[in-house]
């Protein structure tokens, strides 16, 4: 292309020669640098249409109050919290459910929260595993939780002293918490936010100071198996709040079909055998293996013959693999143990 | 436009709330100088980019990956303050009279010019840009400052290409008018002109 006729204008108009002079274009810089060295005649024109482009482009940048863009940030996701659940709550449930939920949540003040990440938490982070694998995950604070196949846990990304120790499961997970609160402390509810240790799984919201336990949060119900220590239990409903104060051994549940909680005695260690991959049975009781199949293996458990519940068995046996578990109960009980779907039928061997 | 915005315009569309944020981090000052060079108003410009990001994440499903992040933002943004200095115009009964024609509010004072230039060439300048239109001084700005290019321009004014590079050479062209005698100064004391 010919320049030589260009005039002031035409150089401050075109756009490779403001790449040029903004330095913002290596292929511009020289081919204008090469140009101008070829057509001296042109200097001048070249040097006005410069100095003009070089004079609007430092204008300068418009001052932004300090602190003013983290402000912005934090208004922004407060904004954004509410917002996303009062939607979410329209779609899931009928209108005038809504109109009810959004009485109760300006009544109670966010009680909807447990759900999800509550207003005013920093980002968010994610870590979850695929059927049969099984992660094990260290927390900041000290924490351990190991997750079992086909579950997901959600946690603050940036972790400090300050940020509330709060957790979001779906799935399964076991606890091994780090007991942060000053020695003898045992008011689980009054700790800080801090201090104490919050799962939310399926419409619980699990509280402890530091302590092991096991939380299985599937679509059909949520179950959660105390090995030591105390856990705090709440299932805020529409308008109530149950809760209660479990001991070592509980396993508290709630479900679809029956939503107050309910509480039994367990042996935890068969609850959180899936973490070691093994069960080690020590003259167990058929009748909580049973109840093991149950809760953790989600299974029906049929048993033609009330005897078998009696008996007890010992033994180790790998928990990860119903196709082992099955035929080793079967051998060491002397029956017959048959599999359809998610029924197990328990029955006496026909000899 | 670099990558790096690209890739936080998928994240954030596949739902990703720390690349939203990132996105708001990364252009929230450049927003706020062009929102205030728009309304010069702090409050209208600050919901102004909030309702611009809060929309976007209620509309992140049905957007679809734009070309350039940095000029569709400028745009989003040009549409929010317009329509909140309208409804501003609306409330204020006093004001009913106004055009609907939305206003810029560009000021001469944005711009400073090459620190060569002593104090009173400097006030010339500002003058000449005081003789500009308001549109003229806003097409400028996202030319030489924001260094859009008149592609991105049409797009963020929604106007044409022609009528940018219109913009621009008449504003241009007027404050060369001011500038040459100055120009014409410098080169008669010794060339103390810096050359780039």
């Amino acid at each position: 292309m010919d320049f030589t006729h260009y005039s002031v204008d035409d150089f401050v108009l075109d756009e490779s020669f403001q790449a040029f002079v903004a330095g913002t274009d290596a292929a511009a810089v020289r081919f204008w640098q090469a140009w101008l060295a070829e057509h001296a005649g042109k200097q001048a024109e070249a040097d006005q249409a410069q100095d003009l482009v070089q004079g609007l482009r430092s204008a300068r940048p418009y001052p932004v109050p300090a602190g003013l863009k983290r402000q912005e940030l934090l208004r922004l996701r407060q904004a954004r919290r509410p917002l996303l659940a009062q939607f979410q709550l329209r779609r899931q449930r009928r209108v005038r459910f809504a109109a009810v939920a959004l009485a109760v949540a300006l009544l109670t003040g966010g009680w909807w929260q447990w759900g999800r990440p509550a207003a005013g938490a920093g980002p968010m982070t994610q870590l979850a595993t695929g059927p049969g694998q099984h992660r094990t995950l260290a927390l900041p604070d000290g924490s351990v939780v190991v997750l079992n196949g086909n579950s997901t846990l959600i946690t603050a990304a940036r972790w400090t002293a300050e940020t509330p120790r709060e957790v979001w499961l779906t799935g399964e997970g076991y606890f091994r918490v780090a007991h942060l609160a000053p020695r003898g402390r045992t008011d689980i509810a009054g700790a800080p936010a801090n201090v104490k240790f919050v799962v939310h799984a399926g419409g619980l919201t699990v509280s402890v100071l530091g302590t092991q336990f096991d939380v299985n949060s599937r679509p059909a119900g949520t179950k959660v198996v105390l090995s030591e220590g105390r856990v705090a239990v709440d299932r805020p409903a529409w308008l109530t709040r149950e809760n209660l104060l479990m001991q070592p051994g509980d396993l508290v549940e709630t479900s679809a079909a029956q939503p107050g909680l309910a509480r039994r005695h367990v042996q935890p260690a068969l609850y959180s055998a899936w973490t070691e991959g093994q069960l080690k049975f020590r003259q167990t009781p058929v009748q909580e293996i049973v109840q093991l199949l149950r809760d953790a293996y989600n299974l029906r458990v049929e048993v033609a013959d009330p005897a078998i519940l009696h008996q007890k068995i010992t033994g180790d046996v790998a928990a990860s693999n119903l196709d082992l578990l099955l035929p080793a109960l079967a051998k060491s009980l002397d029956i017959q143990v048959t599999r359809t779907g998610d029924v197990v039928r328990f029955q006496s061997e026909a000899r | 436009m670099p990558s790096p915005d690209a890739s936080l315009w998928t994240d954030f569309l596949a739902g990703d709330e720390r690349a939203y944020e990132r996105l708001f981090l990364t252009f929230y000052d450049e927003l706020y100088g062009y929102g205030m060079r728009l309304s010069n108003d702090g409050e209208l410009v600050k919901d102004s980019i909030q309702n611009l990001f809060q929309r976007l994440w209620q509309r992140r499903t049905e957007l679809r990956a734009v070309e350039a992040v940095r000029p569709y933002l400028f745009k989003s943004l040009r549409h929010e303050v317009a329509k909140a200095i309208k409804a501003q115009q609306r409330r204020s009964w006093l004001q009913s009279s106004y055009s609907e024609e939305f206003k810029v509010q560009y000021s001469p004072e944005d711009f400073i010019i090459a620190q060569q230039l002593t104090a009173e060439q400097h006030a010339r300048l500002l003058g000449a840009l005081g003789q500009l239109s308001n549109r003229q001084r806003e097409a400028i700005y996202l030319k030489f400052f924001d260094g859009f290019s008149y592609e991105r321009i049409a797009e963020i004014m929604a106007l044409n290409q022609q009528s940018i590079r219109n913009l621009i050479y008449q504003g241009t062209q007027s404050l060369r008018r001011s500038l040459t005698p100055v120009l014409l100064l410098v080169l008669l004391h010794g060339g103390e002109r810096v050359c780039q």
